[in-house]
């Protein structure tokens, strides 16, 4: 890590500009993302557990990730990839959106942390012939629109003894009050419209999705909003949000 | 940690200001957590004389560190504690007596001298490959929004995410960060030094509670005794100038020859008291540690274990966070340090200043209160016991080191 106070760059100031303004919002725990900054150390430390049980790492070493190629699918400003970056993982992250893309390219080199953000899809990163220790799916398989073919591409890039992980949330009644009606309209913790709830998806469909892309399921959780403590935690209740683990065989 | 040899550039995850018992324990923690950490330590040598009697909190998390195990020797155990009323008051205070054994331990404490336990944690710092001692003074210190830089006597800089400002009651990192103190001078002077006797101490510490300040004899290993003697400023003067065998029969004249004749050994130190604490222990990137967070009279050994506390935290929390991959130096870290600390060194600064204050007084009333105070510790024995463990331990603050869990 180093830090440099009197940075200098050639990048287009007015640009910076514009994308700082928007980091800004991303970045801001208690701004428009303030849920999402809320939600991520549990899946932090919940990736951290399941890759150091898949890859035999202690993980009280504060650089337990160290040497792990980590792909982070729908990547956005980069709040899990720079956690995991920071814990020695060799991080990817891939974002669509340009917006994003540069929104996390500008917090990394301000956090000295060196990731490498691709303006690409998980279908191209695939095609190009990437291979990765963990493949991360995290709040993204909602937002596809064919599961199984997302599935088996983000499994076709983890190497032979290695891992994918995706968090979703589950297509129930409960998860239709509380994430959408709650989170959206009454909690107005995401913008009207983030999601549709026909299109979440049930542990057991992404369990087959997982196995028939050759993975094979290895730990599961639900994550659970604590209202009083206002606190997110790991949980065996997975009607709402829940992360999947899928270990690729040797 | 890198070291850039061509800019003369150092960078570490975390940097500690000030060599100080607080900072090297501060540095040896984080560094044992497998912290990269940068200790910046200053170029003059020390010359203390005085002791600290660590209590069971401090000595657990020294041997967490594995400190203890290098200066155990040189340490006397404190087995029991008397208040003497030495006030000749019309409201004379009855003698009170603590005995550790009453609440389950060997020893309220360990007294040690500063020297000793410097040494002991410097050698354990060089054995620690995270840890980079640099033998030289901060002069700047430039705090960003992501990370501090410290600019150092020979015009290298050290960049870390989270400074640990151990540098003092002056503290040059807590000036940079903005953060002001609230001052309170006390009318009277702190004298320290130590002496040999010709009785035994039976591990007992005995504090002579006069008018002008407590007078306090504390055991060290063998027939040796450590001296904190609180007066007001002349008598001060007067005692620092006396000839040794002058010096001996007042120790002998305050102490009314409970352990026998006295051999004071050279060397006397002279602190005016002061109480001082940051109005917060934390901002972005900074968090003040030992006296750059906190002075407090030298009563009741609260000072260096209140800074082996502040130590213990800092470096459980940033282990923690590193450990969940987050930054160490951000606000939202850097604040649970402050809401960790605050109750325990308010508490403590709190009933230091009232038990000063009562000795002062010439108040009736309070004379009085204080009288009925001790003689409540004395008779009641729930209340000795809650108070004897309350000295020894906080309630409110136990950072995992200091229950001898170590962070790696």
């Amino acid at each position: 890590m180093s830090i440099d106070l009197n940075r200098a760059s050639t990048v287009d100031q007015a640009e910076i500009a514009r994308f700082s303004a928007i980091a800004e919002t991303w970045w801001d725990p208690r701004g428009k993302m303030a849920a999402l900054h809320k939600f991520n150390p549990v899946r932090v430390g919940w990736v951290r557990d399941q890759a150091c049980r898949r890859f035999g790492r202690d993980t009280k070493r504060i650089d337990t990730l160290a040497g792990l190629r980590i792909l982070d699918i729908g990547c956005g400003g980069g709040i899990l990839s720079e956690p995991l970056a920071r814990l020695g993982a060799e991080m990817v992250g891939a974002d669509p959106a340009t917006t994003n893309i540069e929104v996390a390219k500008l917090h990394a080199e301000k956090s000295g942390l060196a990731i490498d953000y691709r303006n690409t899809t998980a279908e191209d990163l695939a095609e190009a012939g990437e291979k990765f220790d963990v493949v991360l799916a995290m709040e993204v398989v909602e937002h596809v629109a064919d599961v199984p073919l997302f599935v088996s591409i983000c499994a076709g890039m983890v190497k032979p003894g290695g891992l994918m992980i995706a968090a979703t949330l589950n297509r129930t009644l409960k998860s239709f009050a509380m994430a959408i009606v709650g989170a959206e309209y009454v909690l107005r913790w995401l913008p009207i419209g983030t999601h549709q709830w026909d299109k979440f998806v049930t542990p057991a469909e992404l369990e087959t999705a997982m196995s028939e892309a050759g993975l094979v399921v290895s730990a599961e959780s639900g994550v659970l909003y604590n209202p009083l403590a206002d606190r997110w935690g790991l949980g065996r209740d997975m009607d709402v949000n829940y992360m999947m683990a899928a270990d690729k065989p040797d | 940690m890198e070291s850039d040899g061509t800019s003369g550039a150092v960078t570490g995850e975390v940097l500690v200001v000030g060599g100080g018992p607080a900072g090297l324990t501060a540095a040896v923690a984080l560094a044992s957590g497998g912290v990269p950490t940068v200790l910046v330590e200053g170029s003059a040598p020390t010359r203390d004389n005085r002791t600290t009697a660590l209590l069971a909190g401090s000595v657990d998390a020294l041997t967490a560190l594995g400190v203890w195990e290098s200066c155990e020797a040189d340490a006397a155990p404190l087995k029991k504690l008397r208040i003497v009323d030495d006030t000749g008051r019309l409201w004379r205070a009855p003698e009170v007596r603590f005995s550790a054994d009453e609440i389950g331990l060997d020893a309220f404490g360990w007294n040690i001298a500063n020297r000793t336990l410097v040494a002991a944690l410097e050698a354990r710092a060089d054995a620690l490959p995270a840890l980079q001692r640099i033998a030289e003074d901060a002069v700047g210190v430039e705090i960003a929004e992501d990370g501090v830089a410290v600019r150092l006597s020979s015009g290298r800089t050290v960049s870390a995410r989270l400074a640990v400002a151990a540098d003092g009651r002056r503290s040059l990192v807590r000036e940079a960060a903005g953060i002001g103190t609230t001052h309170r001078a006390y009318p009277q002077t702190a004298l320290t030094f130590n002496f040999s006797c010709s009785r035994q101490h039976h591990d007992t510490s005995t504090e002579f509670h006069s008018a002008e300040g407590p007078f306090t004899i504390v055991p060290l290993p063998g027939r040796r005794m450590s001296v904190v003697c609180v007066v007001l400023p002349d008598e001060a003067e007067r005692l620092q100038s006396l000839a040794p065998e002058a010096l001996n029969r007042e120790v002998e004249g305050r102490t009314h020859s409970i352990v026998g004749t006295v051999a004071v050994e050279p060397g006397r130190g002279v602190f005016p008291l002061a109480a001082e604490t940051a109005k917060s222990f934390a901002s972005e990137r900074v968090v003040l540690i030992g006296e750059a967070a906190h002075v407090i009279p030298p009563i009741g050994a609260q000072g260096l274990n209140l800074g082996l506390r502040d130590a213990a935290t800092v470096a459980e929390l940033t282990v923690d966070a590193l450990r969940a991959g987050d930054d160490p130096g951000k606000a939202s870290v850097t604040c649970r340090y402050d809401a960790a600390r605050r109750a325990d060194v308010t508490t403590r600064t709190l009933a230091v200043d009232l038990l000063n204050r009562s000795l002062l007084s010439d108040y009736l009333p309070i004379q009085a209160t204080r009288g009925a105070g001790l003689w409540m510790l004395q008779k009641v024995g729930p209340l000795r016991r809650a108070v004897m463990r309350e000295g020894v331990a906080p309630m409110v603050a136990a950072p995992r080191l200091m229950r001898g869990e170590p962070l790696g």
